[in-house]
């Protein structure tokens, strides 16, 4: 009893005195990494890595509204750089050659430049996958150009741009999922037999005096390489097929006016027709639901008949967003649509047959369109103001 | 020889073959990758396969009541073939202990604390199985039921949690690859969790219960474990889909995609707390069996003793059994199964039979009367 009142008594002072003694890591001693950016190197084998580090004093100890100029002193994140043959390599260098230890856990965003991007990132994906401190529901964007350029742009609103882009893929992400892309989808999507993966692209919108990022369209991935790129209108299109578009608008202007209309809901089902196993068509079928959120125009018109022409021109206005992207995927051979693990999972039968072929099959997709627009509600008015009064 | 006192309730009994199983969920490494999507199916297929050998259990803690797994290779195989047959045994639960810790120890050096050597963790956490060994098997039992309910909240929470990430088209195409990969992955979920369940053959004669209403509980424990390790697997297939087959603990990955409403994110720390608890029961209990088994195949008349020594022997034979976690994966996958195979399966099964020809149930009052005129 009394042997283990003392085993007791030492166990209580070991917990203690013994917290984490390995494994201890104060907020002095890390540097903690906000921002991953990789670039192709003149070395066709080499990459450069930088990081982007946020200086926790700096934040801390500044007020709001001033803003860091440049690489000075006061700036809240400082960058670093590496150049070495992999991924790994390089962060080892840049854990060695620094006061504090890097800490990736709070990585909010992996940036490929396009150049490494087309020559492939399946490896270093596999780093940052492989790595127990990393996350897989980091974003990763491509970058139009220089990655390390996107990293190093201060955004007006953000003391860490990081944090700032990590923040603009989860906005864009609310119109369609498609439009973020994190380690773990982009890679399940790798995994799958033949389809292609997207990631968003990041570009620098050069403004007069600032400097400004945005993402617009889609990097088309084959394997691990990027072979193409979808545009804005494009990637919506992409979306749109994929019935996965929500609180966003779409323009249709015709000579009578023009009219916005918000998108509340989609929906998209998929059917294959495997024609004797030839040749492959498919029939997506796509239910959109919409707001009216701004008529112009349209003098002179009844509602029925507006709202007839309004549900017409929506659905050609989506049947050429999607036939736009579709046929730069088929000219690309690259399935994004993921139709080929469709047919994998629910005709097993029929892809056994068309799997040696599909290279050959998916360009030669026929893909009709049956779309079906509803207008639910027209706002809190119906036609628009007529402002220059009846005219008889 | 020392009489054990029936200290188990029958409930406290089922539940323990629950929360067993349960524990061996967090190992779904070792057959995921090969049945990849399947794997949930193959967990279903695996508990029907191995009703058999369960009704092998049920039959010898029936025709032996009151003895343990060493009691009954005395009575059927002979004083020596018996004991022969009890030391390898006692390797076995020895070696059952110390992968069990290994596992631990790697997933917590692995995912919590990078840094600390893995003899410390795994020291640690012996020394905390030994004392609740030391207090005995109802301490130890008597959590089960909580083990469980604790468990089970967690599962339903975090499915909850990842509803919204859950694609249930992930499953399919159901069955649809080679027959190997599944026979493969079978043999390997009714190996390595299923006939594990051989070591509640050594606590039998501790829980108080009539031996006709053993099938009762002991089942209904085994149908609730496999039906929460299928749904764990389904759980991460639903929402890992193909990427099921590239981690090395899915269940943690999978908890990493939990974020509800942004609220709640990151839920990995409750596998790590599970996985923690889990172990802790599962340890316990083997390094509970190995004790008995120690003790009763050298005739002591009191386990206790052989607590400490032992878990220094554990400690290191977990550190030595393999070189690397890869290495560990490879036997999980490739040999264990066969291996364990003979003890979980054959060697019950051949009891049953010889003690069948030896008609020994019945003759089992000469033998014990015979054994105490040698003694």
């Amino acid at each position: 009893m009394k042997l283990s009142r003392l085993l007791l008594c030492i166990i209580i002072i070991m917990v203690f005195l013994c917290t984490g003694c390995y494994d201890i890591r104060e907020l002095e001693s890390i540097a903690i990494v906000t921002g991953i950016a990789v670039d192709s190197t003149q070395h066709p084998n080499m990459i450069k890595f930088s990081v982007q580090i946020a200086k926790a004093e700096a934040i801390a100890g500044k007020g709001g509204g001033e803003k860091g100029g440049g690489s000075g002193q006061n700036s809240p994140v400082m960058m670093m750089d590496a150049t070495a043959y992999d991924l790994e390599d390089a962060l080892h260098s840049l854990r060695h050659d620094n006061s504090r230890e890097l800490f990736l856990h709070h990585n909010q965003v992996v940036i490929f430049g396009k150049a490494l991007a087309k020559q492939g990132i399946g490896s270093y994906l596999d780093a940052l996958l492989r790595g127990h401190e990393s996350r897989l529901e980091v974003p990763f964007v491509v970058a139009d150009g220089d990655a390390k350029e996107i990293l190093e742009t201060e955004l007006e609103l953000e003391k860490i741009s990081a944090v700032g882009i990590q923040r603009m893929i989860r906005h864009k992400a609310e119109i369609s999922k498609l439009f973020g892309t994190n380690m773990l989808l982009f890679a399940a999507k790798m995994m799958e037999n033949t389809a292609s993966s997207v990631a968003p692209i990041i570009k620098v919108m050069d403004e007069e005096k600032t400097k400004r990022l945005s993402l617009t369209g889609l990097a088309v991935f084959k394997d691990d390489k990027m072979v193409g790129e979808l545009n804005e209108p494009q990637s919506r299109g992409f979306a749109w097929l994929m019935g996965k578009i929500k609180a966003s608008t779409i323009t249709i202007d015709t000579k009578k006016g023009k009219a916005e209309l918000e998108i509340i809901s989609s929906s998209s089902k998929i059917k294959p027709n495997f024609n004797d196993g030839q040749k492959l068509d498919i029939k997506a079928e796509i239910e959109g639901f919409f707001d009216i959120t701004e008529l112009r125009g349209y003098e002179n018109i009844e509602m029925e008949e507006l709202l007839d022409l309004l549900v017409r021109m929506t659905k050609q206005e989506i049947q050429k967003l999607i036939m736009s992207c579709f046929k730069t995927c088929q000219n690309l051979n690259t399935d994004i649509f993921s139709f080929g693990e469709y047919i994998r999972r629910h005709h097993p039968n029929q892809w056994e047959k068309l799997r040696p072929r599909w290279d050959d099959i998916f360009p030669a997709i026929n893909l009709s369109l049956e779309i079906d627009v509803t207008i639910e509600d027209t706002g809190k008015i119906s036609l628009p103001p007529n402002l220059k009064g009846e005219k008889a | 020889m020392k009489t054990q006192k029936a200290s188990i309730t029958p409930l406290q009994f089922m539940f323990s073959i629950t929360c067993f199983l349960r524990s061996s969920s967090l190992l779904s490494s070792f057959f995921a990758p090969i049945s990849k999507t399947d794997s949930w199916l193959v967990v279903l297929i695996a508990s029907v396969v191995c009703l058999p050998f369960l009704w092998a259990f049920i039959m010898l803690m029936k025709a032996f009541p009151g003895k343990n797994l060493i009691e009954i290779n005395d009575a059927v195989f002979g004083r020596i073939a018996g004991k022969i047959i009890s030391a390898i045994y006692l390797w076995f639960f020895l070696t059952l202990t110390s992968l069990n810790l290994r596992d631990l120890g790697g997933f917590v050096g692995k995912s919590i604390m990078l840094k600390t050597p893995q003899i410390v963790i795994i020291t640690v956490f012996i020394l905390l199985c030994a004392w609740a060994v030391s207090l005995g098997l109802d301490i130890v039992t008597r959590y089960s039921v909580v083990f469980v309910i604790l468990s089970s909240i967690i599962l339903v929470v975090t499915i909850a949690a990842t509803s919204n990430h859950m694609r249930l088209s992930n499953f399919l195409p159901i069955l649809r690859q080679p027959m190997k990969n599944i026979i493969q992955s079978t043999n390997i979920v009714s190996t390595i969790p299923f006939g594990e369940l051989v070591i509640f053959l050594m606590i039998m004669p501790q829980v108080n219960i009539k031996p006709k209403k053993l099938g009762r509980y002991f089942l209904p424990g085994f149908f609730l474990g496999a039906f929460l390790i299928t749904l764990v697997v389904a759980r991460d297939i639903a929402i890992l889909g193909n990427t099921i087959t590239i981690f090395a603990q899915p269940s943690f990955e999978t908890l990493r995609m939990v974020s509800f409403f942004e609220v709640l994110t990151h839920m990995e720390i409750l596998f790590a707390i599970l996985l923690i608890i889990l172990f802790f029961f599962k340890i316990s209990l083997l390094f509970y069996v190995s004790m008995l088994a120690m003790s009763y195949l050298f005739r002591l008349d009191s386990y206790k003793p052989l607590i400490l020594p032992s878990a220094a022997i554990i400690v290191v034979y977990s550190l030595i059994i393999f070189k690397s976690k890869t290495k560990h994966l490879e036997v999980g996958r490739e040999t264990a199964p066969f291996m364990w195979f003979i003890f979980e399966f054959l060697l019950p099964l051949l009891t049953l039979i010889i003690a069948y020809i030896r008609k020994l149930p019945q003759k089992e009052k000469d033998a014990r009367s015979k054994e105490a005129a040698s003694a």
